[in-house]
């Protein structure tokens, strides 16, 4: 990968990552403040804000530290190769996610011991609100996500690049130049083979069934609405949902047209080089604008505003949720539902299929890394 | 529509999510054709069990206020005529005790009518 492009990559990377943990509540559920529920009524208090202003505090200056820290190193180095660098961005991808989270328990700890000193809850009737619309939105219905049929037909992407490959095969040369992409870098003289041919189109198949599953997680996950007032809180949820998937299905058709043009290079030999850095960029930029828009929008759409509220919703659950972000309920038959922390979804660890789940994400991710050390 | 699942009543909840759809119809919240969440959402959205809902689903299909379809799942699709006669068996017998209760705490007929004024106006609101 060329340096410059390493370098801004790492930096955005950081960037995001800083972004999504300085607004770490504003990005969380309605009512939950570092990772604790309050009602509505309390949301405001000095005390919580002073909570925050020193986490923000704590947060900038790591942050800060890391940014200066990675860049002295890059610009200290004196062997730029593709596996220092992806050490480098490795590292600093998961380091940065554990330094966020390191600082963010003591806040928690803290939230949570002044809620309890302070009494900030009550107990309302149990009871559970839903709203039926959510997973099956009325014929009329204008705020709703995309339907699942349009993230079927991304396979059609991959089917074109995979026909337009078995009618131009035999006339590939037996070796073959593969252009070194952003994705890792091949032996420049490859022998002609199955796998390496068809190594885009079988990643456009992976990643269209994806996407096609985030998409379904959009739509039938199961919603937070134990927090603020109904109406509102279900116009929220309705919106997110929407901008979820038109977000989900943007990223898929610009991963899925990068792959295709790459394996139209190899196939009607041109150079690819350019395409991929504009794509590269173009992809960087719909990152960033999706960052905006949900710390914008928040989890669950909760700085989205609608109408004044009717009847409040409080439904204290903190105790289900081990250190305020690993959902543990068993008894909830839910195996998907929405983060506490922050944007997007997790499992229930309490719940079987969240086992299998994650299991079979660690398989994927160590068999397409024992791949990689194959083809190389 | 909304449902609201009281844990803390003693009303079981397969009949609170039978009755609520009932009265969704009846306000106009749920319409003709509309699609109900699956079984196994709503047992999730509710966090109860997946029998409990199928149990308020299959009444409610017997009842004729929904149909189970394969592929698009529980839909509202009314079809109360077969099973009018066992309802008007019932209501009669509802009718008797409540009435009864009434008389016996002495709300009068007109107040009666009152509650069922303002019920039916609830109803109406549609246009139906």
């Amino acid at each position: 990968m060329d340096r410059w492009l390493f370098l801004a990559f790492m930096n955005s990377l950081l960037l995001v990552i800083f972004l999504i943990s300085y607004f770490v509540n504003k990005t969380s559920n309605s009512g939950i403040f570092f990772g604790v529920r309050f009602p509505k009524e309390y949301q405001g208090e000095k005390e919580l804000k002073d909570i925050e202003r020193s986490y923000r505090k704590v947060i900038s200056t790591i942050f800060l530290i890391m940014f200066i820290g990675v860049n002295l190193l890059f610009f200290n180095l004196n062997n730029y190769s593709e596996d220092i660098l992806g050490d480098i961005m490795g590292m600093t991808t998961v380091g940065s996610l554990v330094i966020s989270f390191l600082v963010y328990i003591p806040y928690y700890k803290k939230t949570k011991i002044l809620k309890k000193d302070k009494n900030w809850t009550y107990a309302k009737r149990n009871v559970v609100i839903v709203e039926t619309t959510l997973r099956k939105p009325k014929k009329d219905e204008k705020i709703k996500p995309i339907d699942s049929k349009w993230f079927l037909m991304l396979f059609l992407i991959p089917l074109i690049s995979i026909g337009l490959t078995m009618y131009k095969y035999d006339a590939l040369p037996k070796i073959m130049e593969i252009p070194h992409t952003s994705f890792g870098e091949f032996n420049k003289d490859t022998l002609r083979g199955f796998l390496i041919i068809y190594q885009f189109p079988i990643a456009q198949i992976f990643l269209a069934a994806l996407l096609y599953g985030v998409n379904k997680v959009i739509i039938s996950s199961k919603v937070d609405l134990n927090s603020g007032s109904i109406e509102k809180a279900i116009t929220r949820k309705k919106k997110f949902k929407k901008m979820g998937s038109i977000i989900i299905m943007i990223i898929a058709l610009e991963t899925l047209i990068l792959f295709s043009l790459i394996q139209a290079s190899i196939l009607f030999n041109f150079d690819s080089m350019i395409i991929n850095y504009i794509f590269m960029i173009i992809q960087m930029i719909t990152i960033i604008i999706f960052i905006i828009v949900f710390i914008k929008v928040g989890q669950g759409g909760r700085n989205i505003t609608t109408k004044d509220e009717k009847d409040e919703l409080y439904k204290d659950d903190d105790d289900k949720w081990i250190l305020g972000s690993i959902y543990y309920n068993k008894n909830d038959p839910a195996w998907m539902v929405e983060k506490r922390l922050g944007v997007g979804w997790t499992v229930n660890f309490a719940h079987p299929k969240s086992w299998i789940a994650v299991g079979g994400l660690v398989v994927f991710i160590i068999s397409s890394i024992v791949m990689s050390i194959l083809l190389k | 529509m909304i449902l609201k699942i009281d844990f803390d009543s003693e009303i079981p909840i397969y009949i609170q999510i039978k009755n609520q759809v009932v009265e969704g119809i009846a306000r106009g919240e749920l319409e003709e054709g509309e699609e109900l969440p699956s079984v196994r959402g709503l047992a999730d959205d509710i966090g109860v069990n997946m029998h409990t809902v199928n149990k308020a689903y299959s009444l409610l299909k017997d009842d004729g206020y929904i149909k189970i379809d394969r592929r698009k799942g529980a839909f509202i699709s009314l079809n109360l005529k077969n099973s009018d006669e066992s309802f008007k068996e019932n209501l009669n017998y509802e009718l008797e005790y409540y009435i009864a209760e009434c008389f016996n705490r002495g709300i009068s007929k007109e107040d009666i009518k009152i509650y069922i004024d303002t019920i039916f106006s609830g109803f109406k609101k549609e246009d139906r």
